[in-house]
């Protein structure tokens, strides 16, 4: 892609028919991040069409010295679906699907649910970051270098995070699990 | 080979991170290959996230007046760097607003391509980069041949090209090759008709030209996109035979064809950068061929209600070309090309004319903001195809990537030596038949305007494609029984290639008279009569 930087300054100047650069090369990959957060294709589709509808008209918000694009971006995303969970409980602090019970009666796509009953319960108990790293790294194939991006931190404090949650699954996880998380799909 | 990759750098990453699973690594590799499909499918729509993209791209606000941060000085040069491309875009634009009477030049498609391999460029080259202009276009798409008086000129070269039926000609007819001659017997020679010559007259002044050199352009055929294609077909083992063995293979060219009703076929040419699109023919309806007898392809022959109205054929053009992402940024304003119509007025009987089925709009070709003329006088273009029996396109011609060299050449300048060429018809006309010792008409011309005419030149089995100034004349009367066609007379500018114009000029190519029918030979034996 032509420099993300340079596309950034021509949209923060007013002129956001670059803006589809931008669409392109992250459209996929905020797609799947909260596929992974939610297991159901028609609410991903709507939070991602409500991610970006965001991220355009507050495009002059962001302020490309205070953090990536990427970062931004995820953000809005992630609170995209924080603010889809707290529609369904207001009281629980809810971030994803995988702070929601097995049983709550939010759609979640029947394969998804089907392939992911051997290791549920072992990713929902990772802390939010870990898992979410954990997903990024394994499930989307992120590079350290984007995940850091994205997160806001180092790559070598994305790593120690990555380590700790691998640790703690290995505390818990049969070891056939814990290779079934490791597949990087492409 | 991939996913065993991928299960490498897994297992990397565990072994990094727990040096103590080196004892386990065969369990490992065997649970990888078994569970690899637990990963859940994100059911990633293509469709949705294309769909997503224009609806977000069409709320994106119109760029807005910058507004100048003094305190942020940095920003001060992309807002002038900005607004310089903003100039530099719009004159050309305003020009092209203004020139074609107030009217956009064509659809723009957002095509919605990330790169845009065939953008538009004109890399300028050191003077006579292309060396010897000078040897003879052979099979050049307008050049005239025969006799002046001869009713088969480009035009007809050019529709018939497009569609065998826009000629109008109508009728047929001739003697058969097999008619029986007997003994003794001959055909009467057609009596001789004086050849007419036509003499083209400008009444007006000849331009100054102030430059001694101006640019010539050649066409880039670099085939940049045969190897980028479908590189994965290349490695291939279809079974009946294994591509891979093929050493270095590029593709070459490609074609694919619309499996639906009216569907399309594409032509990719990644050599030359050449695409055309023509009808699916197995999807297309062709009444014609249901037909047993006569009246029923007369009853199938259009009449001349049904020609539609040019602002109709061209919104059908237009609309073609917006649902394909035709990119029309190197094209004037769409021109139907009303041909068939000079037939039509010259035919004696218009109730036996063959109206078009299709008919073609042009796009004409602009390179560097100048129009492109053909040597027989005509624009060129890109062509789109409207049928107006089904009020579809049909299919598209000369659509071609627009990058090019341009060098420098010497100009003529001597106003006589091309007065002399334009009476003559131009280059067009250059080995034609002239005489003005016989009956000459006068065709009037209009003041010229500078443009380029395309030039093809070939060099054993390679061919060039050039683009060279010339002056072009507009043909604004002819007489009434003056089988002229050509709507402008061309006379290039390139100093070097007047050596072949001279060629022409001054002698006399005398029209040769048929000879007679011979009797057939005593052992022939006569041919049943037709």
């Amino acid at each position: 892609m032509k420099n993300e930087k340079d596309i950034i300054i021509k949209c923060q100047s007013g002129d956001l028919s670059e803006f589809a650069r931008l669409y392109d090369a992250y459209a996929r990959k905020i797609y799947d991040f909260i596929y992974y957060k939610t297991h159901h294709k028609e609410t991903a589709e709507d939070l991602t069409s409500k991610t970006f509808f965001r991220a355009i008209k507050g495009f002059s918000s962001f302020n490309p010295e205070s953090g990536s694009f990427s970062s931004w971006l995820f953000q809005i995303a992630r609170n995209s679906v924080i603010d889809h969970y707290r529609s369904f409980k207001n009281e629980i602090d809810l971030e994803d699907v995988w702070d929601l019970a097995v049983d709550s009666g939010v759609e979640r796509d029947f394969d998804a649910c089907e392939k992911l009953k051997k290791v549920e319960k072992y990713i929902a108990s990772l802390e939010r970051e870990q898992r979410e790293i954990i997903i990024m790294r394994v499930w989307q194939g992120m590079s350290y270098a984007e995940i850091s991006a994205i997160l806001g931190k180092t790559e070598a404090a994305s790593k120690m995070v990555f380590a700790r949650a691998i640790s703690k699954l290995r505390e818990s996880m049969p070891l056939e699990l814990l290779a079934l998380l490791l597949i990087i799909w492409e | 080979m991939f996913f065993q990759s991928k299960k490498k750098k897994i297992l990397k990453d565990l072994l990094l991170l727990d040096p103590e699973l080196k004892t386990r690594v065969k369990e490992l590799e065997k649970i990888i290959s078994e569970i690899i499909i637990s990963r859940p499918e994100t059911k990633f729509d293509k469709n949705f996230i294309k769909e997503l993209k224009d609806q977000i791209m069409a709320v994106a606000p119109a760029p807005s007046s910058p507004i100048i941060n003094f305190i942020n000085m940095k920003k001060i040069y992309y807002f002038a760097g900005a607004l310089a491309v903003i100039v530099l875009i719009s004159v050309p634009l305003a020009y092209q607003f203004f020139k074609s009477g107030g009217e956009l030049a064509g659809p723009i498609p957002d095509n919605g391509a990330e790169e845009n391999v065939f953008a538009s460029e004109i890399k300028k080259v050191e003077p006579r980069a292309f060396g010897l202009l000078a040897f003879a276009s052979q099979t050049s798409t307008g050049t005239m041949k025969g006799g002046a008086a001869t009713a088969v000129s480009s035009d007809i070269k050019t529709a018939s090209a497009v569609s065998p039926v826009a000629m109008g000609l109508g009728g047929g007819g001739g003697a058969s090759a097999g008619m029986a001659i007997r003994e003794g017997e001959y055909y009467p020679m057609p009596p001789y008709e004086e050849p007419v010559s036509y003499r083209f007259v400008y009444g007006g002044e000849i331009p100054d030209i102030t430059e001694s050199e101006m640019p010539v352009y050649m066409r880039i055929k670099d085939g940049r996109l045969a190897s980028r294609f479908f590189s994965e077909l290349a490695d291939m083992n279809l079974g009946l035979i294994d591509l891979s063995s093929f050493a270095d293979p590029i593709i070459q060219n490609l074609s694919l064809a619309e499996d639906r009703e009216y569907g399309h076929t594409i032509f990719i040419n990644f050599i030359d950068n050449l695409i055309s699109i023509d009808q699916n023919w197995e999807k297309w309806p062709r009444p014609e061929n249901n037909c047993q007898e006569e009246k029923c392809f007369a009853d199938l022959r259009l009449k001349e209600e049904d020609i539609l109205a040019d602002e109709e054929i061209i919104a059908i053009a237009n609309d073609f070309a917006v649902k394909y992402g035709i990119n029309l940024d190197s094209y004037g304003p769409a021109e139907v090309d009303n041909t068939w119509r000079l037939y039509y007025n010259q035919t004696v009987n218009k109730a036996d004319f063959y109206f078009p089925d299709v008919v073609s709009v042009l796009y004409p070709l602009l390179i560097d903001g100048q129009a492109v003329y053909e040597e027989s006088g005509n624009k060129t273009g890109l062509r789109i195809n409207v049928s107006v029996r089904e009020r579809l396109a049909t299919g598209v011609y000369g659509l071609f990537g627009q990058q090019y060299e341009s060098s420098n050449y010497g100009i003529i300048k001597e106003k006589e030596k091309i007065l002399s060429l334009v009476e003559r018809g131009g280059w067009g006309r250059r080995f034609g038949y002239y005489s003005d010792t016989g009956k000459v008409i006068d065709i009037e011309l209009g003041a010229p305007v500078l443009s380029l005419v395309n030039i093809w030149q070939y060099d054993g089995a390679k061919s060039r494609e050039l683009a060279v100034p010339a002056l072009v004349f507009p043909v604004v009367k002819i007489p009434e029984g003056a089988y002229v066609y050509e709507r402008n007379i061309i006379v290039p500018l390139v100093s070097e290639m007047w050596g072949e114009a001279d060629r022409g000029m001054g002698g006399v190519i005398e029209p040769m008279p048929m000879p007679l029918i011979t009797p057939a030979a005593e052992d022939s034996a006569p041919v049943e009569g037709r």
